[in-house]
């Protein structure tokens, strides 16, 4: 019984440096969450917003991609409000020197969130991922 | 940070320490049980690698299974493998940077729920068309498989059906890890269930029969070496006894 208790408070004590060790590598320095760019212009004439509410943006905007992909490609259907091409004019991300960065910078405003939540894109493969054309 | 997220932060706190605390002290009590007896299941291996490579096979592939009932073993099998990509895909909500092998395996994740989910639904349906297994069925053994279900379900809705905020989320649990608690977690209905039915678990866990899951590697008839011949099994209490005679 009484080692058995030695145990228990053993095993409790090592918990507890475990739980302290793994959170005080950041304790101060907080979760790292990704750092996005604001929108250079606005999807409404002077209100500052996006083509849908932003809470709905970050949970369904692949579903809306995908739905006008299936328009543009197999109905021939091209309209603006959806287009790939509409939110990179928007949501362009520049460095430190001014320069436009691409997909393959954590910079840019798309693969900021894909990457911190490893979901892998293969819009880019075809499409531009800056303004005026350019990877 | 919203009252639902103290709550469901408190939860998980709680739920990791009974967790951690729980099971260390289960493998610590099934580490001191005595193994009185030789009785690897035969034919045994005669060397000490023979029983790592046997271990192993019983754990990945669930050989003793496989031999015993083939469709059993397909659904149990189809079941705790496709846990094991699952939760794997789920480290991507833990690490920053996301692992590389955590991103690669990202798509093979998602359609193994497909693999789990069936695989829960033949092994409940097991508990409920087969006579004899019904017979023996406790209720917790149904209830097991319905908390399982109702986790990969869940979870399956958030990933197929209605997305949730996956950033928010993942600022909110590393913000856990790192006693940070500036991120609140997204209200979701969806994701709400399916937290609460992951703590729950947690909290059961070192309560359960989910414990063959550290057990089977102390099964003595699996993991013991035949060489009773070569080498006389003796327990420590045994040996006590034993040198007592000899005075």
């Amino acid at each position: 019984m009484r080692t058995s208790q030695r145990s228990n408070t053993l095993l409790g004590l090592a918990t507890v440096a475990v739980l302290l060790i793994s959170g005080s590598t950041a304790v101060f320095a907080g979760a790292p969450v990704p750092i996005l760019p604001e929108a250079v212009k606005s999807a409404v004439e002077g209100e500052r917003s996006c083509v849908r509410p932003a809470q709905e943006m970050r949970r369904s905007h692949m579903d809306d991609l995908k739905h006008q992909r299936d328009d543009t490609v197999h109905e021939g259907v091209r309209t603006k409000r959806f287009a790939l091409k509409e939110c990179i004019d928007c949501h362009v991300t520049n460095d430190a020197n001014g320069e436009k960065v691409s997909i393959k910078s954590r910079e840019h405003f798309c693969n900021a969130c894909h990457s911190y939540t490893g979901v892998t894109l293969d819009c880019w493969d075809c499409h531009a991922s800056q303004p005026g054309g350019g990877q | 940070m919203s009252f639902l997220s103290i709550l469901y932060a408190l939860l998980f706190y709680a739920a990791t320490i009974l967790l951690v605390v729980g099971l260390g002290r289960k493998i610590a009590q099934y580490a001191r049980t005595p193994a009185p007896l030789k009785i690897p299941t035969m034919p045994a291996p005669t060397t000490q690698t023979g029983v790592v490579i046997r271990v192993a096979t019983e754990v990945v592939f669930f050989r003793q299974l496989f031999k015993s009932n083939k469709w059993i073993w397909v659904f149990g099998w189809m079941f705790h493998m496709g846990l094991f990509l699952v939760l794997a895909r789920h480290l991507r909500y833990f690490t920053e940077p996301v692992w590389t092998w955590v991103v690669l395996i990202q798509p093979f994740g998602k359609y193994a729920s497909f693999a789990m989910v069936a695989g829960l639904a033949g092994l409940w349906a097991r508990r409920i068309l087969v006579e004899r297994i019904r017979y023996i069925s406790a209720p917790s053994d149904h209830l097991m498989l319905a908390l399982l279900l109702g986790i990969g379900l869940s979870g399956m809705g958030m990933t197929f059906v209605a997305h949730i905020d996956i950033v928010s989320l993942k600022a909110f649990l590393l913000g856990l890890m790192r006693f940070d608690w500036s991120h609140s977690l997204p209200s979701d209905a969806l994701l709400l269930i399916h937290l609460l039915l992951v703590a729950i678990l947690m909290i059961i866990f070192p309560i359960s029969k989910l414990l063959h899951a550290p057990g089977v590697f102390f099964s003595p008839t699996l993991n013991q070496v035949d060489n009773a011949r070569e080498k006389r099994h003796l327990a420590p209490w045994a040996a006590e006894l034993d040198a007592k005679r000899a005075e």
